[in-house]
């Protein structure tokens, strides 16, 4: 028996719980087919309008494909280094590595937008404003909390004495790592990379100082103009996002069906 | 015996050399430019600590340092406890289930956080759907003010935090032995003792990684106050964006920064004073 | 030598393929110069293509398809061996005084207001208007100062629902703070200029006396509607609250008010009675390299045609009063710049904010908040 047995009450809760977390979805899904120009409700009928708009636009697309790459990009750069630190530390649990750890998470309470200052100054000299390479290297930095965390939590239910009987029997540190220590932490892992990712793909603060002024990842798309009108096209991006997720998972789970029968 | 030590040390020198990148990082792309940035807490507009002595002479500064944890609390206490039912749930479900339950958690992520503030002044302000079906069943008599208010901002806070606090419990979670449970059942333990006494005290790594990650994000937070607190809630990280975007007043912000930054520094040293640090971080 | 053009050929795909921003210009250089084509690299690069590039900051959305038509369009025609170009991604205080201590100046032309203008010129973020080639007749004296001169009008108006209060509506500030005569959610935005002016005419305060403003005045005056308002941060977001029956009355920009009346079919509507006028302004950052083209810019953007233009597809006033003559009626009932509107309305004391903004704003934040 490895199962946790619920009563009927927690499991309604949960869903009671998530279909709260679906709420603003079941608003954005409708506003995306809006027949208005401007944020809204359908008034007197559905229309795909906003749906051609964001479709047949080299610029939304374009926001989309960078914004993308720049966050799948600084996850791959956060987790790897963000798992080997918090690895790290939780092994060598010294005084120092904790301090380290604690240091690790600062970024997290700095304002982005006194960052975003120093950073702009840094790259001024570095002859990095306005590149997508130096997004990825700001969004890498501050994505790294988010995983030495998420992946610190995971490790603390994990038994060093299965890492030292590891390298006991001879196990190199890589090998350690890779059959021993990752294989029992995936879900902070990804937890923490799930996490890095929608902190690069919503980050708007950093880009608006060192995006210079032909960078436009997304949340910049959203925003740009946004004193003007609120343009469905932000809700059609949403919309997508979430068909898109939905697609992929019903796709997994009958590749799953199909294989189990 | 020493070569035993200095087998460990070497050892973990090993371990330090894969701290190192994420440290290197960390000091040369966040630190140094941070820092310097944060030297104008003491220079602007002219240098010494006149920044500083705002925090215990300036209403504004206080109210807004107050309004801002005390936000931050609720918030981080709420997402704690919502996410703490989903994850325990998501824990006990078969597979499949918790897939449908895990992409629940995630598609929120999707939307982004402007997205969902209009998202719920749409679903609801006063003219929106709930108000109305709420004076339609007669339940009220006039509509209820649940956004452009502290309660709005709540809201909107919560909700983005509850998957943060769902998937950093679930990870700690995925990690306890249900074994545990099932043997303090079989030893005669009700369900609730079980999960008191045994599987509460478990996921404390879990909850306090989870708390930490929550207040420390809610501490930031800035669109969505701005957006659903209708002017009057007023969080530090705006506080901040206010007097470094439209005035000259940098020393005020950076010093606001840099409070921020120690305040927390301070909070997780005086976490590992009452915590075995340990636990807090796994090991 | 066919390798070196292949070579050559290469870069250049990589460069458009690129857009030249994906890697650093100092690493591709360097790359460059590794297999010996420095100089083809250095053609290559937009960064240097762009030295010469007029740059006119603005705050994006429509506004950049407007400006472009309206003025850019125009002063390339004049200038046709000139380039220029709009970023739309916001000339903020802070991004102004970043470029400016970092001493490399991308800016050339920035669209803002003549009270920041005032406000940052003296702290050495801006060039002064250079008044030997810009033409300052062609506006308005109070908006020809020192460190920005004016590109349009905007008006803060008293916006309200024609339909709500039986065919009675507000006409001036007293009525929009009279909460038994006309119930109902207020709108302001959260910033000092406007709603502080407002407050102190609901209070009876003539137009000459508005400044210098009570402060304490003032913000009692904000503090008794504040239950009953909201105070938005994002323009588009008060214009929305008004559109979906959020808010029935209050304050809203002129260049929004216009559209709701649209969008609405006249549920909404403005007076410009008691509004409150300002002057946008192009101001120029510290050290912008753009020279004599800044100042022939200034020029070409205040002909009256341009100005009209941008009024209708913008609803931006023409500063320039003689853009007055090339609109009809109809296009002059939604001008701010239009005598008769202008007169109506008290103009934004610029002084008065040059010197006191940032405590104005800092006060009226903490009078709402909590």
């Amino acid at each position: 028996m490895n199962r946790l047995q619920p009563t009927g009450i927690v499991a309604a809760l949960a869903w009671f719980i998530l279909s709260f977390l679906a709420l603003p979805a079941f608003a954005v899904i409708p506003i995306s087919f809006t027949d208005t120009r401007y944020l809204s409700m359908p008034e007197e009928g559905l229309s795909l309008q906003h749906w051609r708009t964001f479709l047949s636009s080299p610029q939304w697309l374009g926001s989309i494909w960078q914004s993308l790459w720049i966050a799948v990009v600084s996850t791959v750069a956060a987790v790897i280094a963000g798992t080997l630190c918090a690895v790290g530390c939780w092994r060598i649990a010294s005084s120092l590595s904790d301090k380290v750890r604690g240091l690790m998470i600062l970024p997290m309470a700095v304002p982005t937008i006194v960052y975003a200052l120093g950073l702009y100054r840094l790259y001024v000299d570095l002859d990095l404003v306005g590149t997508a390479f130096g997004v990825v290297l700001a969004h890498t930095v501050t994505g790294l909390p988010y995983v030495v965390l998420t992946v610190s939590a995971s490790l603390s239910n994990l038994d060093p004495r299965l890492e030292q009987a590891a390298r006991g029997l001879g196990a190199s540190l890589g090998q350690t790592l890779r059959y021993v220590i990752v294989p029992n932490i995936v879900p902070g892992v990804l937890s923490g990379a799930i996490f890095a990712f929608i902190h690069s793909w919503d980050e708007l603060v950093v880009v608006i100082f060192i995006g210079g002024r032909a960078l436009f990842t997304l949340p910049r798309r959203m925003w740009d103009g946004i004193n003007d009108n609120l343009d469905p096209v932000i809700a059609v991006v949403a919309t997508g996002m979430i068909l898109f997720t939905l697609l992929v998972l019903t796709a997994e789970l009958s590749l799953r069906a199909r294989r189990t029968n | 015996m020493l070569s035993a030590n200095r087998q460990e040390a070497s050892r973990h020198g090993a371990y330090w050399l894969i701290v190192l990148p994420a440290l290197l990082m960390l000091a040369l792309l966040y630190f140094v430019p941070l820092g310097n940035v944060l030297l104008t807490s003491v220079t602007d507009p002219k240098p010494g600590l006149q920044n500083y002595g705002l925090l215990f002479t300036s209403t504004s500064v206080q109210k807004a340092l107050v309004t801002t944890v005390r936000i931050a609390a609720i918030t981080t206490f709420f997402a704690l406890l919502l996410g703490y039912v989903v994850a325990y749930a998501m824990r006990a479900a078969s597979t499949r289930t918790q897939r449908f339950m895990l992409v629940g958690v995630l598609l929120p992520f999707w939307i982004s956080v402007l997205v969902r503030s209009f998202a719920w002044i749409a679903l609801l302000g006063t003219q929106g759907p709930l108000n109305s079906a709420l004076v339609a069943w007669g339940l009220v008599d006039e509509p209820v003010a649940l956004v452009r208010n502290e309660t709005g901002v709540l809201i909107g806070m919560v909700h983005i935090m509850v998957p943060y606090a769902v998937l950093t419990l679930y990870a700690n979670m995925r990690g306890i032995d249900v074994g545990l449970v099932a043997a303090a059942r079989s030893l005669g333990a009700s369900r609730f003792q079980a999960f008191r006494m045994v599987f509460l005290p478990l996921t404390v790594p879990g909850l306090i990684g989870a708390g930490t990650l929550v207040f420390i994000l809610s501490l930031g937070f800035y669109v969505t106050p701005a957006l659903l607190g209708g002017g009057k809630v007023l969080m530090i990280a705006e506080y901040v964006a206010v007097q470094i975007n439209d005035t000259l007043r940098w020393g005020l912000g950076t010093m606001l920064a840099a409070t921020l930054m120690i305040a927390v520094l301070g909070c997780l040293w005086a976490l590992s004073r009452v915590i075995d640090v340990k636990r807090l971080f796994g090991a | 030598m066919s390798d070196t053009r292949d070579r050559r050929d290469e870069i250049q795909q990589f460069v458009e393929r690129t857009e030249g921003k994906v890697y650093p210009r100092r690493v591709f250089m360097g790359m460059a110069a590794a297999i010996g084509l420095a100089p083809v690299a250095a053609r290559l690069t937009p960064a240097m293509a762009d030295a010469k590039e007029l740059v006119i900051v603005n705050w994006g959305g429509d506004a950049v398809k407007g400006m472009q038509r309206s003025w850019v369009d125009p002063y390339l025609k004049k200038y046709p061996d000139r380039k220029a170009v709009i970023d739309g991604t916001g000339p903020s205080t802070s991004r102004i005084r970043m470029m400016v201590d970092s001493k490399k100046v991308a800016w050339d032309v920035m669209d803002r207001n003549l009270h920041t203008a005032l406000e940052i010129g003296p702290e050495g973020m801006l060039e002064p208007i250079d008044y030997s080639i810009v033409n300052k007749s062609k506006v308005r004296p109070e908006h020809a100062v020192e460190w920005g001169i004016g590109n349009y009008i905007y008006a803060m108006v008293l916006t309200y629902n024609t339909k709500k209060w039986g065919g009675m509506v507000p006409q001036n500030w007293a009525d929009v703070w009279d909460v038994k005569k006309f119930p109902g959610k207020r709108a302001f935005r959260r910033e000092p200029d406007g709603q502080l002016e407002a407050a102190l005419m609901a209070d009876g305060v003539p137009y000459d006396k508005i400044y210098p403003i009570d402060m304490k005045r003032a913000l009692d005056g904000l503090k008794k509607i504040k239950e009953h308002s909201i105070f938005y941060t994002v323009i588009a977001d008060g214009q929305n609250a008004f559109r979906n029956g959020e808010v029935h009355l209050g304050l809203l920009l002129n260049t929004r008010a216009w559209p709701l009346k649209q969008d609405t079919k006249g549920l909404y509507d403005w007076t410009w009675n008691q509004g409150i006028s300002w002057g946008a302004c192009w101001m120029v950052p510290k050290g912008a390299t753009g020279g004599r083209a800044i100042w022939d810019f200034i020029n070409v953007a205040l002909e009256p045609e341009g100005q009209a233009e941008l009024l209708k597809t913008n609803g931006y006033g023409p500063i320039n009063p003689e853009a007055t003559k090339l609109l009809d009626a109809e296009w002059n009932k939604v001008n701010p710049g239009a005598p008769e509107n202008y007169a109506k309305m008290l103009p934004g004391g610029i002084a008065w904010y040059a010197k006191n903004a940032t405590k104005a704003r800092q006060d009226l934040i903490d009078a709402l908040a909590g």
